[in-house]
């Protein structure tokens, strides 16, 4: 600093002196950035690091591998459900739908599963695409409407989340399915190199999403979008397009949930995924992506759900009742709210 | 303007030329970035600031990178000068005669009379929403500029609008 003043009253100009003094500070800000930058992508890493090593070391069991399976299927669902809530809050939405969706797509593809006179293989891959449509076509309506009629995206999936429940109870007159073939039903509980097949499928998606969002224009215009909507449409970006196929893609992977949901459970009921929509929600918030959109990553997602997952089943090992580990997960959500917006507040100081 | 890192503003408007098959090349991303930024001798200390992070002045060339990135051969720009300091004020018009100079079609919009004055080829001024009058190079004065602004007409006095609206549209 003292060097630059020299360097600066050497110059006989004021003029450099006054570029010479901001570029220190700007490289000085950048620096800050990118320490902060680093601990947004570590954070939410070192705490899901030090929870395990804490319930390692008190919860009976944690480490067998048993309970290590039953994590991990136990996030699948959240995970890849959380993944699609991710785009949507990306472009600066909100997906609440996701939960009744969820229930929708799964007795439709129920009832497909069951249809008689269809031959196991066919029946099941008619189920797998017609629960992936539904939940595809019902994130488009989502999407369409909350883009051109330029509404909230909160109201208008609160009521997609209304009826699409009201849907799924119509569609089976409120009873449960079950009876499916065994080969899909075997899909929920197969392994792979001792991992449940489920979570690795969610682990592609996740994989997959992260690489669309990272490695794509699309992704870029999603991210550019959840910044600044205007900025992008005056860059000549058809903004709509975007925003629409955020919520397509949160229908898809409701879609691909729901079947998994149904073959782990070997049933689908218009009940099924009463609140998941929170789950999600909260493995996003945790994971750092920012509510208001444009900021954020799967990789912090995908940390995200492994945080709830890892407290929940650790708070039952250590014989937590579900009251309490209700008020602890609820306490988690609302901390990483007050980390984030410590974390807001130093990227304005720097600014 | 996105609160991004500079190398996303500046691609921003012409992802094409950045990807193929809808994948980013992340190279060609940063090459390209990066030889807009040295060609606008911008000040930044990485690709990866964010564009909310820099100098006004730095600010206002980034936005000029971005369509040039895009090859874009007419630039408006509205009070392009507007809330920077001098250095980087003298830096932008420096950046505006070069690339009039290169062939590009610059309009601006400006209330700062100097500006207009060091920096243009033409200046129609605007009087009561209508044009008041047109002055060029040769004829370039602030004086000039201010009393055309003030609703004194270039040639008369009873019909001032009629006569260099179309003396504009023949041009």
């Amino acid at each position: 600093m003292i060097k630059d003043d020299h360097t600066a009253q050497d110059q006989s100009s004021r003029l450099s002196t006054a570029t010479e003094s901001a570029n220190v500070d700007e490289g000085k800000k950048a620096k800050f950035t990118f320490v902060q930058r680093v601990l947004r992508e570590a954070g939410i890493g070192i705490a899901l690091l030090l929870m395990i090593v804490f319930f390692a070391a008190f919860a009976p069991h944690f480490t067998d591998e048993s309970n290590i399976t039953n994590i991990l299927t136990q996030i699948t669902i959240n995970l890849i459900l959380a993944i699609g809530m991710t785009f949507v809050i990306l472009i600066g939405g909100i997906d609440l739908s996701v939960g009744s969706l969820l229930a929708f797509a799964a007795v439709v593809a129920g009832v497909v599963l069951k249809s008689e006179g269809l031959p196991a293989p066919a029946a099941i891959t008619l189920a797998v695409l017609t629960g992936i449509a539904v939940g595809m076509v019902c994130g488009f309506v989502n999407g369409f409407i909350t883009s051109f009629w330029n509404v909230p995206s909160f109201i208008v999936t609160l009521g997609m989340l209304n009826v699409a429940r009201g849907a799924a109870l119509t569609v089976t007159n409120a009873r449960t399915l079950f009876e499916f073939p065994n080969e899909f039903n075997a899909f929920g509980t197969a392994t792979f190199l001792g991992l449940p097949v489920i979570f690795l499928v969610a682990l592609a998606l996740v994989v997959l999403g992260w690489l669309v969002l990272t490695r794509t224009v699309f992704g870029r215009l999603i991210y550019a979008i959840g910044n600044n909507e205007e900025a992008v449409r005056l860059s000549g970006h058809n903004t709509f397009f975007y925003k629409v196929a955020a919520f397509v893609i949160s229908g898809l992977t409701v879609g691909i949930g729901a079947i998994i949901y149904m073959a782990r459970l070997t049933i689908a009921s218009p009940i099924l995924g009463n609140g998941f929509e929170l789950n999600a929600i909260a493995a996003v918030i945790i994971g750092g992506t920012s509510l208001s959109g444009g900021r954020g990553s799967l990789i912090g997602t995908f940390l995200g759900a492994c945080l709830i997952g890892v407290l929940a089943d650790g708070l039952i090992l250590l014989g937590v009742g579900d009251f309490v580990r209700q008020m602890i997960t609820g306490g988690v959500i609302i901390l990483a709210v007050i980390v984030d917006s410590y974390r807001a507040k130093l990227a304005e100081r720097t600014r | 303007m996105l609160p991004m890192p500079v190398r996303v503003n500046v691609t921003l408007t012409d992802l094409s030329r950045i990807s193929r098959a809808g994948l980013l090349k992340g190279g060609t991303e940063k090459t390209m970035s990066q030889n807009w930024v040295g060609e606008l001798d911008m000040r930044i200390a990485s690709l990866e600031q964010a564009a909310l992070d820099l100098s006004g002045g730095n600010q206002q060339k980034l936005v000029i990178a971005k369509w040039l990135f895009r090859n874009a051969e007419v630039l408006m720009l509205d009070e392009p000068t507007r809330g920077i300091d001098v250095g980087a004020k003298a830096e932008i018009h420096h950046l505006l005669r070069r690339l009039a100079a290169a062939g590009k079609a610059i309009l601006i919009v400006s209330s700062e009379i100097p500006e207009l004055v060091s920096l243009c080829d033409r200046v129609l001024v605007l009087w009561r929403g209508r044009i008041a009058g047109e002055v060029r190079r040769e004829q370039l004065t602030q004086e000039r500029i201010l009393s055309l602004a003030c609703g004194e007409s270039n040639d008369s006095l009873n019909a001032p609008f009629r006569e260099t609206d179309e003396k504009f549209l023949n041009d």
